[in-house]
């Protein structure tokens, strides 16, 4: 029992954090750096990778006996692109605005890295429930860098926080900072984190020698 | 390198850049004359924020600051409109200092030039304090020498520089007795002004004109320039190279007749083209090394400028150019390196 | 085994395929529908906003295009390309759509204008992908507000988008600050998209 929920601890925190997705394992950037200028666009967007990613390491793992190893590939990529035109279309249908503002980014989850990574690396060898637990905290993982990098961008360059002024930032003192709604902005935002928490990882890794 | 720290010296003796900065003085002069002392405290602003960014990594690798950090934040403010707000200076010193040297390792590491990727950062960041609002140059014999700045508070503010109106065909180049004599500071977008062609390039050499801070006077520049040329302490093999394929690009197109080339005298005078070519493009770090190299990266760069000031949206060709320059560099470089060694191996057979 | 079989990996594929797709066929078409509504209203949506009186905020879907259907009458001969506003018959204003190349990606919009075709009731753009917070600002109310009540000038340009801070005729509006190219380009699309709407429609009222 003990061993049991360990292990399954051991999953959540390899996700998170010691094989982060984003700063660790350096995976679907092209997103990170696409959809992160508004928190709100953030959010929507991390929701359908959690949605994707835990329902297709899910789904690869139910079928992982009968799959012939041959086409594993291909099948995964089905899945995922299944799960992916649903979260689009149900956007497109229920949410027009936020389908714009996104683009064809929610399109492309399907070849995000980090899903067909997981299924391959995760999803193929393990049964069904941790594969995923794994999917979701992977994704989680991926949710938390990009929310801290849209937030940060989306207050420098609009002094806004999800849609809300923020004071001193939408005020007149504040002079926006253009470059951060843009795509370069994503780029120095990206770097900036992923050398922040490796500078955190590796002191936590030098003290535990 | 020591490694104890205590005998390290703050600063490391850099000859090749004290002699650029002397060469630098005209500018600055210029930069006080024509637009207050303002400009003088953005300088000096400008090399102590950047002493300092340095000052904090130099100490993380056990290193000294290199006195080439104070050529880079002059060079910075210099090419920084009259009316720059400190805090945008301040954020363009700190990228330029940081993400385009110390993150690559220091002095003589990086690969694009500090100076003009920090502009190139703030000129996309910041688009309205960097393109909308200038400063137009005092006028009289002693020029700002007795004011703070030249910028009013309410309407010195949004305007373009002259080579910024010709583009946009706001200023007609023409020799008819009704062309204007001196270049008007402010035009309505939907206005054209005929101006003298022997106005324009002797104001643009001059340099009683609105622009950046240093960069107005062409002579001014070429004072610098030459003591660098002299010296060798820019390559002349860049300057020659740039100045001249710049030079013939723009008359070849005029002589074509496209638009809106305005001919080689007003381009290679004009946007500061001639600073750049004197002291960003010739930076030793990131410029190539090998003499063939530096010839094709000075036409490189010339062929960009002349595209993207004539044909693109953007006013700041020169500034992109370079670093497109830049990031050909190295590979410049092994390409003639390799070319000579396959040379030499069949030479000797 | 039955996963040793040469043919196993076609059929299991075949059949994966053909089960998923099902689910997501069936899925589009009960949203299709939809999708095809929001399109559309997002136009219906901008012709109303440049239309005098129609359009509030807080209007839902439906509301939104029952009045749109109710209101506005398609283009027809006499109004050109516009779409007409009319009452007991007589046309109140028109709404004309126009677009063109902006900084980035086309711009599409909507200018409302009097049945005098010379005043602005309103301005709206229901597709744009400018820069945000520079050129994007052209689809907020700070900015599509000022063309309210302008008139269209018969001498030079019909409208002037000016420098932040110009002084401003009956004609002009001011220039989002630090936005010129999109200004330079909308002000081109609105000015191109008047020009021929007015002649197309003074020729034919002249024919008359």
């Amino acid at each position: 029992m003990t061993a049991k929920t360990s292990r399954s601890k051991s999953i959540i925190t390899e996700g998170l954090w010691y094989n982060n997705p984003v700063f660790k394992q350096v995976l679907g950037i092209c997103s990170t750096l696409a959809v992160t200028n508004l928190v709100l666009n953030t959010l929507v967007m991390c929701v359908a990778l959690i949605f994707t990613l835990s329902l297709s390491s899910f789904t690869v793992s139910v079928l992982r006996e009968f799959t012939p190893r041959n086409i594993r590939m291909m099948i995964e990529t089905l899945i995922i692109a299944f799960y992916v035109i649903i979260v689009d279309v149900l956007l497109k249908a229920f949410w027009p605005e936020m389908s714009g503002n996104l683009g064809p980014y929610v399109g492309l989850i399907i070849t995000n890295c980090i899903v067909m990574g997981r299924c391959e690396a995760y999803g193929n060898s393990n049964p069904p429930a941790k594969a995923f637990i794994d999917g979701f905290f992977n994704a989680l993982g991926y949710t938390f860098i990009l929310l801290i990098i849209a937030t940060f961008r989306e207050i420098l360059g609009m002094g806004t926080f999800l849609g809300f002024a923020v004071p001193y930032f939408s005020g007149p003192n504040w002079d926006k900072w253009i470059i951060m709604v843009m795509p370069p902005g994503a780029f120095f935002m990206l770097a900036i984190v992923t050398w922040i928490f490796r500078s955190i990882q590796a002191v936590k890794e030098d003290k535990a020698k | 390198m020591s490694k104890t720290g205590k005998t390290l010296k703050i600063l490391r003796k850099q000859p090749a850049m004290r002699h650029v900065l002397l060469a630098l003085l005209p500018c600055i002069a210029g930069a006080v004359y024509f637009f207050g002392w303002r400009s003088l405290f953005v300088i000096i602003w400008s090399a102590a924020v950047g002493f300092i960014v340095e000052l904090i990594f130099t100490r993380l690798r056990k290193e000294s600051v290199s006195e080439a950090v104070f050529v880079t934040t002059t060079i910075f403010a210099l090419i920084m409109p009259p009316t720059i707000p400190l805090h945008v200076l301040t954020i363009g010193i700190i990228f330029a200092v940081m993400f385009t040297k110390e993150v690559f390792g220091g002095f003589g590491r990086n690969i694009f030039n500090p100076a003009l990727a920090g502009r190139c950062f703030v000129y996309v960041c910041f688009p309205v304090a960097l393109t909308a609002t200038w400063a137009p140059p005092a006028g009289g014999t002693s020029g700002a020498l007795g004011s703070w700045t030249t910028a009013s508070k309410p309407d010195a503010v949004t305007s373009a520089t002259p080579m910024a109106y010709l583009k946009a065909k706001n200023i007609v180049l023409g020799s008819g007795e009704n062309a204007a004599t001196n270049i008007p500071f402010k035009i309505d977008r939907s206005q054209s002004v005929t101006v003298n062609k022997t106005t324009l390039l002797k104001n643009l050499f001059l340099g009683r004109i609105s622009g950046t801070m240093g960069v107005t006077s062409a002579l001014l520049i070429l004072i610098g320039g030459i003591y660098l040329f002299i010296t060798k302490t820019a390559s002349r093999t860049i300057i020659l190279s740039l100045v001249i394929a710049y030079g013939v690009l723009n008359q070849l197109l005029y002589w074509a007749g496209v638009e809106p080339v305005p001919g080689a005298l007003p381009a290679v005078l004009g946007g500061g083209f001639l600073f750049g070519a004197f002291f960003m493009a010739t930076d030793p770090i990131s410029s190539p090394r090998t003499e063939p190299a530096k010839v094709i990266y000075g036409i490189i760069i010339a062929a960009c400028t002349t595209v993207i000031r004539n044909f693109s949206i953007f006013n700041g060709g020169l500034m992109f150019s370079i670093l497109i320059g830049n990031m050909f560099a190295p590979i410049l470089d092994y390409a003639i390196t390799s070319v000579k060694a396959r040379h030499n191996s069949e030479a000797k057979k | 085994m039955i996963r040793k079989k040469a043919w196993f990996p076609v059929v299991y594929m075949f059949c994966l395929t053909a089960f998923f797709s099902t689910i997501v066929i069936g899925f589009t078409q009960v949203t299709g529908e939809r999708v095809e509504a929001n399109e559309k209203l997002s136009f219906e949506k901008a012709v109303l906003a440049a239309l005098p009186g129609l359009y509030e905020k807080n209007l839902s879907r439906l509301e939104l295009h029952k009045r749109f259907t109710e209101s506005v009458s398609p283009p027809d001969n006499f109004s050109a390309a516009a779409y007409t506003l009319r009452q007991n018959g007589q046309i109140i204003a028109y709404a004309l759509p126009v677009s063109g190349r902006g900084f980035w990606a086309p711009i599409k919009g909507v200018i409302g204008i009097k049945a005098d075709k010379k005043t602005i009731t309103g301005i709206a753009f229901y597709q744009q992908n400018e820069t945000p917070g520079l050129g994007a600002e052209i689809a907020k109310a700070a900015f599509t507000e000022q063309f309210r009540g302008k008139t269209i000038s018969t001498d030079g340009p019909p409208l002037n988008i000016k420098r932040p801070g110009a002084v401003l005729g009956d004609s002009d509006v001011h220039a989002v600050t630090g936005a010129t190219q999109t200004s330079t380009r909308l002000e081109k699309i609105i000015n191109d998209g008047l020009e021929e709407w007015l002649s197309r429609t003074t020729t034919q009222g002249n024919a008359k």
